[in-house]
């Protein structure tokens, strides 16, 4: 063929697969189009689902509570009456004995593997054992749910050690309940702490311990106290395990072994028991309210407080 | 440094006063408890913890507090740090104790009635408190002041440092290894628990059998102890969370890790985190005001639609594992290097092509650990699923047979609910099926964990 | 071997590994008392090793192994309790790393950690120490700010105060200026030269002219093809300088390697 055929065809075969390319190319992009529809009409869903649950929770709720609910004990029973105000002393009391409870623990656990397991498991196998077994029991621990916590708190707190439904057995359970997320959150704070603070402080002649509690432990302090606020938090929405460990009395409770209700508790009692629906939204407002303000406090206080702590402001 | 600060001074007065006071007080108690024992069991309220306790344990409790008082007193005049630390613990422990028996107190008082009582009686009654916790605590508190600010009196060997380095290795050792001591213990008691009812019942009719009559209610005769019914209503309603909230936590996840705009990311981030905090019970409460209307207004001709059942769990709880799916999916969508992307791109697909064939792909694994964590989270969920399922006791079934769909509309009971509802009344066998139910549970889950804690690792090897 | 040291300091057949890593080879040299020594060396020579052999900072890592001897005033280091022989050996780092906490804690930490309650004690060994660390007249109105709000030189001699609050005998000082300015770095060299009246100072530093400018006595410390580091040559600063005896020193002095 001669050289101008031989272009021709050449050419031609260029716009053929030009054309071709054009198709398929729309195509592709109007299959990208749907597709990207799909999944910004899966995060509206998601947002959306979040916005009608929390507003109308919020909203009803909100018709309900006045400082008379707030202030008023429940009246127990069937008829639903009254207010809330034991609920949220019982709620308060037990935030205060878990966080009591599991935060020596917590953070006495992620001091030992961030201070300490270092040198000793390069000294002794049986400590690095230990030490590996200590690891893998947070782990389990993290990923036990509630109900099962309920159970054993049931069977050891209640039943074996003669404590009955009670602020203690539902604190003793509730701590181990949390145990895992504090000592996470404080090895994680730890282990922020920057190397040169430590060497500073031993090279000035102080010890481990007064390195740890002096240096160590006040630079790391925002995070931990991160991990105490999303117990809290924790503490505050759980039903399950307190409903098996703390009974269910509405009155306030007089000691450590005296049974009592939370508000999430409370919550679940209207509903499945009375009728009083919207005595539970209200209830439910107020918990909600709580939440949000523990998630703001997370965000933002807290985010500010660990930067400064660690030298980074 | 030099020792100048280690006192050549030799012994405060503060110290002895206090060395004195703790000998006095030590000797006073141990006498106190004894003559009061002595009086037996007559007398007022005070004695009524001492007159349960028998005479001769009232005595070794005299001479334990007498002989702990002296030995501390004498190791306080001898300036031994130990003893010090000893003073302001026990002084401390005290006070703990006594202020949280004065908080109960208020509460108590401020919650009396009905309703809780004005703001100037309240205030009234935190003055008396307050005045009250001044005057008994002033004098410890001042004595534990003094101990601190006098502490470098108190000499301190190399020896003793070394041996309060090993006690606190110790004590932190046992602190960490607390965790696998819970999960054991955990281990133990359900088990435990669980034993009577599998040599009783046996495990294989308790998981296999179709009818769950507990004892408790009609007599242990004709009780039967079959946890089928809860196992499929578990299953099924997990299937339907994940069939409801797995597509849109990927379509999310994927959304805001690859095509939304960062401030998109900034509100929807926050909204899924508060999601993942609210209480399960407010979502349950939603189930029962909200969702059930809709769903027995949707299909009224069908007969016992009462809108609780198997489509109202399964809405719950796909709206509660989706922060989980999300959150992880995320992650691990962030993770891909985005090496991989670019080159997709520069080959001349699209983004949608390079999500699908490239990106999704590469992720697998830890968007297979998401799904299998939420798995585990909605099996493990308790309050808000009674509240929606209905909590019937038969086997999930269609509500009418030529329409297999109505399965959903069924009212089931999980084996979460199963405990949750009856443990409170349960007694005896059926009590320790119950917590035969609790060890399955914990078996499902750690499974569920551990595989997708696997896969999430293999992720990271990658 | 006999507890013999006619100097403060004196090194007497250190090795030091780490784990099988053979670091430091066979040092033996004398450190005088009240005199600024310089340690000088190629990367890697193990200069930084030396240092920390002194206050033992090498014992936090978990595989390091000393043998031979370190003395000082005729007393073996490696015998005494860590605490009590780092309060008599104080360390400045390559880094400033001021502790998060305001100046006056920051100085006032060394003789917390010890014992010292007394309020107005506390205030005068403040001002003393940062009135030796020549940093008194800048940040005496300023106490409660934060150490970590001063400059890269000021937070430097924040951390010669602080080191210098505790009243050592000796300051070890491990490449001191090089995170810093030109102008900071003179600041800190004429520090070093007021600070030897009181105390013994040993200075790694990278930095010849540094030596040269700064110290009385100069060692110098090479890498064997083990990677193991070894002395070549020490003696006083003026004779390495203009008159070395070793040919290796010769070559690194002008720069023909390292």
């Amino acid at each position: 063929m001669s050289s101008q055929a031989s272009a021709r065809s050449d050419t031609l075969t260029a716009r053929q697969s030009l054309i071709r390319h054009v198709d398929n190319l729309f195509f592709r992009k109007l299959a990208q189009a749907l597709a990207f529809a799909g999944f910004w009409l899966a995060g509206v869903i998601v947002v959306v689902a979040l916005a009608w649950i929390v507003g109308y929770v919020v909203i009803n709720g909100f018709r309900v509570v006045n400082w008379e609910f707030l202030t008023t004990r429940p009246a127990g029973g069937v008829s639903g009456e009254g207010g809330m105000s034991t609920t949220i002393v019982t709620t308060l009391y037990l935030v205060v004995l878990t966080i009591a409870i599991a935060t020596p623990l917590g953070v006495g656990a992620a001091v030992y593997l961030v201070e300490y397991a270092g040198e000793a498991q390069a000294a002794s196998k049986l400590v690095a054992f230990l030490v590996k077994v200590a690891r893998t029991g947070v782990e389990i621990l993290a990923g036990v749910p509630s109900i099962i916590f309920g159970l054993f708190g049931f069977a050891l707190f209640v039943s074996a050690l003669k404590l009955k439904f009670s602020l203690l057995s539902a604190g003793l359970s509730g701590a181990c309940l949390i145990l895992p997320v504090i000592v996470r959150t404080a090895e994680e704070a730890l282990l922020a702490v920057p190397r040169a603070y430590r060497e500073g402080s031993l090279a000035l002649g102080a010890t481990k311990w007064q390195t740890i509690t002096q240096v160590v432990l006040p630079a790391a302090l925002p995070g931990i106290v991160t991990g105490i606020v999303l117990s809290v938090g924790r503490i505050v929405a759980e039903t399950a395990i307190f409903w098996v460990t703390l009974g269910g009395s509405y009155r306030l409770p007089t000691s450590l072994l005296s049974s009592g209700r939370t508000m999430a508790l409370h919550v679940y009692s209207l509903a499945s028991e009375t009728r009083a629906f919207d005595k539970a939204m209200g209830t439910a407002a107020i918990l909600i309210v709580i939440i949000v303000l523990l998630n703001l406090v997370i965000n933002y206080t807290l985010r500010t407080l660990s930067a400064r702590a660690m030298g980074r402001m | 440094m030099k020792n100048q600060v280690k006192s050549a001074n030799g012994r405060p007065i503060f110290v002895s006063v206090v060395a004195i006071l703790t000998a006095c007080c030590a000797l006073g108690i141990g006498f106190w408890l004894i003559v009061r024992s002595m009086a037996g069991t007559a007398g007022g309220d005070v004695s009524a913890p001492l007159g349960r306790m028998s005479p001769f344990a009232v005595v070794v409790a005299a001479l334990l507090v007498a002989g702990i008082g002296l030995v501390v007193a004498w190791g306080m005049w001898r300036l031994k740090n130990w003893a010090r630390t000893a003073l302001i613990l026990i002084l401390g422990g005290t006070l703990m104790a006594f202020l949280i028996g004065i908080v109960f107190q208020v509460a108590a008082r401020v919650f009396a009635g009905e309703h809780v009582v004005a703001i100037g009686e309240t205030m009234a009654i935190l003055g008396q408190a307050l005045v009250r916790v001044v005057t008994v605590c002033a004098v410890p508190v001042g004595i534990i002041y003094g101990l601190i600010h006098y502490g470098w009196h108190f000499e301190e060997s190399v020896g003793q440092r070394k041996l309060l380095d090993r006690m606190m290795r110790y004590l932190l050792l046992s602190a960490a290894l607390s965790s696998i001591v819970i999960v054991f213990l955990i281990i133990v008691f359900t088990m435990t628990e669980a034993w009577k009812s599998i040599k009783v019942v046996g495990a294989d009719t308790m998981l296999f059998g179709t009818v769950w009559r507990p004892g408790s209610i009609i007599g242990n005769d004709t009780a039967q102890l079959g946890m089928l019914p809860m196992v499929v209503g578990s299953i099924l309603s997990t299937a339907g969370a994940v069939i409801l909230g797995v597509p849109l936590s990927i379509g999310t996840a994927v959304l805001l890790a690859e095509i939304a705009p960062p401030t998109v990311r900034q509100i929807v981030r926050p909204a899924i985190e508060l999601l993942a905090g609210i209480p399960s019970v407010i979502y349950g409460l939603f189930g029962m005001v909200v969702i059930a209307p809709i769903i027995q207004k949707a299909w009224p001709q069908i007969p016992y639609n009462t809108g609780y059942g198997l489509l109202n769990a399964s809405i719950i709880l796909a709206v509660m594992i989706i922060p989980t799916v999300t959150n992880i999916a995320e992650d691990a969508i962030r993770a891909v290097p985005r090496l991989y992307k670019e080159g997709s791109l520069a080959l001349g697909a699209t983004h949608f092509q390079t999500i699908v064939q490239v990106i999704l792909p590469s992720a697998r694994s830890g968007l297979i650990a998401a799904i299998i964590l939420g798995i585990g989270r909605a099996l493990g969920e308790t309050m808000a699923v009674i509240m929606v399922i209905g909590n019937s006791i038969a086997f999930p079934a269609p509500l009418l047979e030529d329409k297999l769909w109505t399965i959903v509309l069924s009212t089931a009971r999980t084996l979460t609910g199963n405990i949750a509802v009856e443990i409170a009344y349960a007694e005896g066998v059926h009590r320790s099926a119950l917590f035969f139910t609790g060890v399955l549970l914990f078996g499902m889950i750690f499974i569920t964990n551990s595989v997708a804690r696997y896969m999430m690792k293999e992720r990271e090897a990658k | 071997m006999t507890n013999s040291c006619k100097t403060k300091l004196c090194v007497q057949n250190l090795n030091i590994f780490y784990g099988s890593f053979h670091a430091l080879r066979d040092v033996t040299v004398d450190i005088p008392a009240n005199q600024v020594t310089a340690i000088i060396g190629p990367s890697g020579c193990g200069k930084s090793t030396f240092l920390r052999a002194f206050n033992r900072m090498n014992d936090l890592i978990p595989t390091a192994r000393a043998q031979g001897r370190v003395l000082m005033d005729e007393q073996d280091l490696y015998a005494i309790d860590t605490v009590e022989l780092r309060k008599r050996i104080g360390m400045v780092f390559q880094r400033p790393n001021p502790f998060p906490k305001t100046i006056y804690d920051n100085v006032a930490y060394g003789p917390r950690v010890n014992g010292v309650r007394n309020k107005k004690a506390l205030d005068d060994i403040v001002e003393k120490s940062l009135r030796l660390a020549a940093l008194w007249d800048e940040v005496r109105d300023n106490l409660n700010k934060s150490g970590l709000a001063l400059s890269g030189g000021q937070q430097q001699r924040l951390c010669i105060a602080r080191a210098l609050a505790v009243e050592p005998e000796v300051i070890l000082m491990d490449e001191p200026a090089s995170a810093l300015d030109p102008i900071a770095t003179l600041k800190i060299e004429e520090l070093i030269q007021e600070l030897k009246r009181y105390y013994t100072i040993v200075i790694v530093t990278h930095n010849m002219q540094q030596a040269a400018r700064a110290s009385d006595y100069t060692a110098f410390f090479n890498m064997a093809p083990d990677r193991a580091g070894y002395l070549v040559e020490c003696g006083p600063t003026k004779q390495i300088f203009t008159n070395p005896k070793e040919k290796l020193t010769e070559d690194y002095i002008t720069g023909r390697f390292g």
